[in-house]
């Protein structure tokens, strides 16, 4: 598997219906190809968190991806955190193929990795992995010895070790709006 | 028993209307049609809208823009599902390039078919979000004040540029309670932080240093309104400044220190005073390609300080040894308490030199403004008309080389009273452009400078000009060519005239079926009676000028290249 170089982007949104497809279509527009996105919930309501990995962001055109996300006017925070201070985390589900005398070697394997064996067919098991992206390709690469029958992965997803900001000053959520205004029946 | 008092109740469709008003709009351009008709059967309960019917949804975008770029404010347009919204997307487009305050209102098939290819529905969120900085989909009746305050308070705020409004007929048809609606902005736009301390300091390091400067005025200038404050930044530092396309009108084209337009077709004492300078101070534009060239030759001895109020637009094409993300008024305040005055003879005397040498071999000063065969020049054209209306008026040009030479060739006196489509060079802008102007502006000489491709891709319009008598007056400078295109042809592709030339039909006798009047010139001595002919009658008029064919607009930096590649003769 090659091995690339990953530029990550984090990004808070307001979950609204199409701000994926904008985000989507500037990405488009600049030329980029994605090789990542997750997106979820955050503790805040209404506020989403996505986290983009891309290969190949040149010069400082990952600087000029993120201040063009940054103009999204449902996205009130975004910055590359390639380089930051972040937990980088993925999750990985592989089938391996194994015969009964190989559970025990795939089961310690997925122990190496911090995973778990969490489906057993007869002629393959399914392992649950979480860790780094650089973990996650090693780990694909090891279970390579048994034969590997599929990979599902998430992509990253990014926390900041200490405090977020998550642009929150730059949004007035629903719960933050007048009160009582408004007549719907 | 008492009765119970009946709730008061609106349509969808009126407080649309109605939060229009709130939001002070005047004038919408658009076309009626099927799923917008609810908006249109409002509008007589609201005197205050004034609704111009074009004659195709583009130009109403087009027309918007006018009124937008006249007055600073947002302009309106409004128009029908499906076709007629995708009608609007040059001008919506052409909006987003030129950072144009907009807003699109367009209907839209009920909400309960929607996604169903249902009749005259288009995706047009889905088609316009790339060129708009919002984009709407009012699926709530109770959202309608809302939306309307956020879509003219985001058109309008930080970079301007054109929002839409997608309205579902059956949402402008629902009638609810009338009271007590929420307004609030959801997305607040931070103001820009401003030039930081060391920022300064290294500015005033720079321009103390700095030898041979150049200040660049681009349209944030004029969009922000800073011209006092760039003029007595300009005043006090004495440095020479050259304007971009649209920063033209910002600051009086004879300003003793103004070189004139920089780029592809600037003048040869700009152009050369960016090659050779050793600072530039970028106030409010984006280092366009038409600006810069190749990007890598561009300016190599110079240290930069560029002011934007958009981030983005810092270090995208060219590096900034100082990059302020500031509004331009306090940021360029600051640089004037510190910059020093200096008298830059050695660079004054360059500029001049060039400046001389090109007037030596302007091709307008030679044979009496015509070309080679015997027809006039559009670059003397322009000339005779900045002269006769003392470069006052409004002008609007449309795009290609006669674009070119109004922006040379007229000499603006006035704020703001140059409008073209610079960024997205949308051919068929100018005429309903000027109706925008002109509806802004009902006081005002406005001229619309429109070749005869340019012109034939809203001629319809002749039609709206005829039934809301707009006096605006019309000079199409008529060389049978697509000018622009075959002057490319010309010089790179071995004069291979492919798709240029154009059978035209009769201008004078098209206008007079609009009722509007007009003549034709072909010899020059004719021209200056017409131009006061044209400027005494009241009314529209066309004036059709004969010009000739081979014109370039020289000088020319070709695509892609060097400073030092500046063609200046053919």
């Amino acid at each position: 598997m090659k091995r690339k170089k990953l530029n990550t982007i984090l990004a808070f949104a307001h979950n609204q219906p199409g701000v994926l497809y904008k985000l989507l279509s500037l990405i488009r527009k600049k030329r980029y190809n994605v090789e990542t996105i997750t997106v979820g919930h955050t503790h805040v309501d209404g506020i989403s968190r996505m986290t983009i990995s891309f290969s190949h962001g040149e010069g400082n055109k990952i600087e000029q991806i993120v201040q063009q996300i940054a103009k999204i006017t449902e996205i009130p925070k975004t910055e590359d955190v390639t380089d930051a201070d972040v937990i980088n985390r993925e999750l990985v589900l592989l089938k391996v193929k194994a015969s009964p005398k190989d559970r025990v070697h795939v089961t310690a394997t997925a122990q190496i990795f911090g995973g778990k064996v969490i489906y057993v067919a007869r002629t393959h098991m399914i392992v649950e992995i979480t860790g780094k992206q650089e973990n996650i390709d090693s780990a694909i690469r090891t279970f390579e010895d048994f034969g590997v029958a599929g990979v599902a992965r998430t992509g990253a997803t990014v926390m900041h070790r200490e405090e977020e900001d998550m642009g929150l000053d730059r949004i007035v959520l629903p719960e933050r709006r007048m009160a009582s205004l408004g007549n719907r029946p | 028993m008492p009765m119970a008092r009946r709730k008061k109740t609106i349509k969808g469709a009126e407080l649309m209307c109605r939060s229009l008003v709130e939001e002070g709009v005047t004038y919408l351009f658009g076309y009626t049609g099927g799923a917008i008709m609810p908006v249109y059967d409002a509008f007589p309960k609201f005197p205050q809208l004034r609704h111009i019917m074009v004659r195709h949804e583009q130009a109403a975008a087009f027309a918007a823009q006018g009124m937008a770029r006249a007055t600073g404010k947002p302009g309106v347009c409004i128009a029908t599902s499906g076709p007629g919204a995708t009608n609007l997307m040059t001008g919506i487009a052409d909006a987003h390039m030129d950072s144009i305050p907009l807003v699109a209102i367009t209907g839209q098939v009920a909400t309960s078919v929607i996604g169903t290819d249902a009749f005259q529905e288009s995706d047009i969120i889905g088609m316009l979000v790339p060129v708009t900085k919002q984009s709407y989909i009012l699926d709530d009746p109770y959202e309608i004040p809302r939306v309307v305050k956020e879509a003219f308070y985001l058109a309008n705020t930080g970079r301007k540029g054109p929002v839409n409004i997608d309205f579902p007929k059956d949402i402008a048809n629902a009638v609810i309670e009338d009271h007590g609606f929420d307004t609030t902005i959801r997305y607040p736009v931070p103001p820009p932080p401003g030039i930081r301390r060391e920022q300064l300091a290294q500015a005033q390091t720079l321009m103390a240093a700095a030898k041979r400067p150049i200040v660049f005025v681009g349209h944030g200038v004029i969009q922000s309104g800073a011209q006092g404050e760039v003029r007595h930044f300009l005043e006090r530092s004495h440095m020479p400044f050259a304007c971009t396309l649209h920063g033209i009108s910002a600051l009086p084209a004879d300003h003793p220190q103004c070189l004139g337009m920089m780029g592809m077709h600037g003048t040869v004492e700009a152009n050369r005073a960016i090659e050779h300078a050793d600072l530039i101070i970028a106030l409010g534009m984006r280092f366009d390609d038409r600006v810069t060239g190749k990007l890598d030759e561009y300016a190599k001895d110079a240290d930069v300080i560029h002011v934007e109020q958009d981030p983005s637009e810092i270090n995208k094409n060219v590096r900034a040894t100082v990059a302020i993300y500031s509004d331009l008024k306090p940021a360029v305040a600051e640089m004037t308490k510190v910059v020093g005055r200096k008298p830059y003879k050695e660079w004054y005397a360059f500029a001049a030199k060039n400046r001389e040498y090109w007037e030596s071999i302007d091709p307008i000063n030679r044979g009496n403004g015509r070309g080679d065969s015997r027809n006039l020049l559009m670059g003397s054209v322009i000339r005779k008309l900045s002269d006769l209306t003392d470069g006052k008026d409004n002008v609007v040009a449309d795009v290609g080389q006669h674009q070119m030479f109004a922006a040379r060739y007229y000499r603006f006196h006035r704020f703001n009273t140059w409008f073209n489509s610079g960024g997205l060079g949308s051919m068929g802008f100018s005429v309903p452009a000027a109706m925008g102007v002109k509806f802004a502006r009902p006081g005002e000489r406005v001229w619309v400078i429109v070749g005869d491709g340019s012109f034939q891709m809203n001629i319809q319009e002749l039609g709206t000009i005829m039934e809301q008598r707009i006096d605006m007056k019309i000079l199409l400078l008529n060389n049978n060519f697509l000018g622009m295109v075959r002057q490319w042809q010309d010089l790179f592709h071995g004069s291979r005239f492919v798709g240029t030339p154009v059978k035209n039909p009769d201008f004078i006798a098209l206008a007079g079926a609009y009722g509007i009047a007009g003549e034709r010139v072909s010899e020059g001595k004719g021209l200056e009676p017409a131009l006061r002919r044209a400027m005494k009658h009241k009314g529209a008029y066309l004036l059709e000028i004969v010009t000739d064919m081979e014109e370039m607009i020289l000088p020319m930096i070709p695509a892609g290249s060097r400073f030092s590649d500046m063609r200046v003769t053919r």
